[in-house]
């Protein structure tokens, strides 16, 4: 399957044919409220209009989580590098407490981190990064490290899983048995495969992150896209998730075609 | 299948943890009666404090806001919240077990466009989707005073209905790919009927895929309860109690089961004052779904032992 525009407006066509029933689905179930104005929308119990504002608040939010992901495969990386290098045994236990760490509810670990800035603050009169917004000042800092947290605790735990299952395949061994270094190995062909690897995992990491983005604009106060959903505004609702929609549809579209041209490749040398 | 998976430790610590937890709050009831709420904490006659307590001046985990003991909450709530995660995962895999089986078999032209509008699911998170759905009902409460087990019921009903498209879309690929198997056509070709190849062969292969995907259920479950539960939308409503004095007035919307999420819900106004009110109760989450996470782990191993 080749990109081609065409099917991505299928596709994109169909995707807005579910948010629309989605949209609906509680109108449907508890009766249409009548008094609901289509142009704005509250938060808050404060009104704001839909058009200007919708975009500011959309453009924040993806900054947080595009810099959130970025940082997140950022620090994934550096960290399985570290631990690849590490002893075996130390291997097995750094990865139970991944999983530790991975059965905490992403709730509890940003109110841990957001109370912690408050502890240092209190205990030394720093202030890293603000821990709150009131009315409409941004911040930056704080929500993408916040958001990255989770992300990278997931793509290291795949990372380091994939890692492992490339250390058996036979390439190792004859690289190997050529000589080479296992530093190099390790640098030049483990990782460039994990890494290839690690792009199939996207639309789990998307969607995970997705909700992550959500919870932490409810607890930092943060009037970003996700929190616009929650207005009980039909009309409002459609048009934020088409907002998301729309480029990531594009994103994944191209990220497909992209994995159908690589293994195709693939399997030609192989064969 | 099911002797081999009692030799994986991970399984059986993992369920070990769940039942326990279990065990302690049906019974706790007839050991211990709930201790009394204490809303000022006295020492030697003078007034040491005003409830919430902190862990320290009530051990082990402190009181909440009414001064009602955490740990024995936390215990009492346990047995809510478990059999409501395990019973809406149940009922969303077999729900999405009997729909996939139709889906597989009848529509083969269908799959492509029901897979696209699935599509549209990616984009809305689950618990926004669970809170556009569930919230109205809450405020309907007042309104039409449905009663708690009615709320409860539907509350439940759109539960288990939002998880099944995804569950379908990845259960049907599994039974698709094992209709594609040598011997389900040999099968076909010596006259078996559909309803006997998918009774007989289908359903008893996917027998381990079933536990995995309902223990994955579960978890998922529990993050939406926890996620619902910050919202201030609780299972079987709520109810709104006045505390404060005269000067400072403030509502709390209280649970009117004990479960956990309604214990974060109705706190969750004191996480900057007193965060363990909220935190604790998340992590008991954390220790529920890492018992889960412990047996999926064990299920895993133990269909990777199969294979080999």
């Amino acid at each position: 399957m080749k990109f081609s525009v065409e099917n991505y407006f299928d596709k994109l066509r169909s995707i807005m044919l579910g948010v629309i029933l989605i949209s609906f689905l509680p109108s449907l179930i508890h009766g249409i409220d009548q008094k609901v104005n289509l142009w704005e929308y509250t938060l808050n119990d404060k009104t704001y209009s839909l058009f200007p504002d919708l975009f500011e608040k959309y453009f924040y939010s993806m900054t947080i989580f595009m810099g959130a992901l970025l940082v997140g495969l950022c620090f994934a990386i550096f960290f399985t590098f570290c631990t690849s290098i590490l002893h075996h045994r130390l291997k097995r236990m750094i990865y139970g407490l991944i999983s530790l760490f991975e059965s905490l509810p992403d709730i509890f670990i940003v109110i841990v981190l957001q109370l912690t800035i408050v502890y240092i603050y209190q205990k030394t009169g720093l202030l890293i990064a603000n821990v709150t917004t009131l009315y409409d000042d941004k911040i930056y800092l704080l929500p993408i490290l916040t958001l990255s947290v989770l992300p990278t605790i997931q793509l290291f735990k795949i990372t380091f899983l994939l890692m492992n299952e490339e250390q058996d395949k036979p390439y190792i061994t004859v690289a190997k048995s050529m000589g080479l270094s296992d530093h190099y190995i390790l640098i030049r062909h483990v990782f460039k495969n994990v890494l290839f690897n690690l792009f199939l995992y996207f639309k789990t990491i998307f969607v995970f992150m997705l909700s992550n983005l959500f919870i932490m604009e409810y607890v930092f106060n943060i009037h970003g896209i996700m929190m616009t959903m929650l207005s009980f505004n039909s009309f409002m609702f459609f048009i934020s998730v088409m907002l998301i929609a729309i480029p990531f549809t594009f994103l994944f579209e191209l990220a497909q075609s992209f994995i159908y041209q690589s293994t195709g490749k693939n399997e030609e040398g192989a064969a | 299948m099911s002797l081999k998976l009692l030799k994986q430790p991970q399984f059986l610590i993992g369920s070990f943890i769940m039942g326990a937890m279990i065990l302690i709050s049906f019974t706790l009831h007839h050991f211990y009666s709930a201790p009394e709420q204490v809303p000022y904490l006295y020492k030697d006659g003078e007034l040491v404090g005003v409830a919430p307590f902190t862990p320290s001046q009530v051990p082990p985990f402190g009181t909440d806001r009414f001064g009602r003991n955490l740990l024995f909450l936390l215990f009492d709530g346990a047995k809510y919240t478990i059999l409501i995660a395990f019973g809406i995962a149940i009922i969303r895999v077999a729900v999405s077990g009997i729909f996939s089986i139709f889906y597989n078999h009848y529509s083969k032209k269908l799959r492509p466009v029901f897979e696209d509008i699935f599509e549209s699911t990616l984009f809305v998170p689950t618990s926004i989707l669970a809170y556009i759905l569930i919230a109205p009902l809450v405020f309907q409460q007042v309104d039409s005073g449905k009663s708690f087990t009615e709320i409860l019921v539907i509350q439940c009903i759109i539960l288990v209905l939002i998880g099944v498209p995804p569950l379908v879309s990845t259960l049907s690929k599994d039974m698709s790919s094992i209709m594609k198997k040598e011997y389900i056509s040999s099968t076909f070709t010596l006259g078996a009927k559909p309803g006997y190849v998918y009774r007989r062969h289908v359903l008893p292969e996917m027998a381990s895929r079933f536990l995995l995907v309902v223990a994955q259920q579960i978890i998922s479950v529990l993050l939406l309860l926890a996620h619902l539960g910050v919202l201030l939308v609780f299972l079987g409503g709520g109810q709104t109690f006045t505390t404060g004095d005269i000067f400072n007035v403030s509502d709390v919307l209280v649970s009117m089961s004990g479960e956990w999420s309604g214990l974060i819900g109705s706190n969750y106004k004191e996480v900057m004052l007193k965060p363990h009110i909220v935190l604790i109760p998340l992590g008991f989450f954390g220790l529920t779904i890492f018992a889960m996470n412990l047996v999926i782990n064990g299920i895993q191993n133990s269909i990777k032992s199969e294979r080999s």
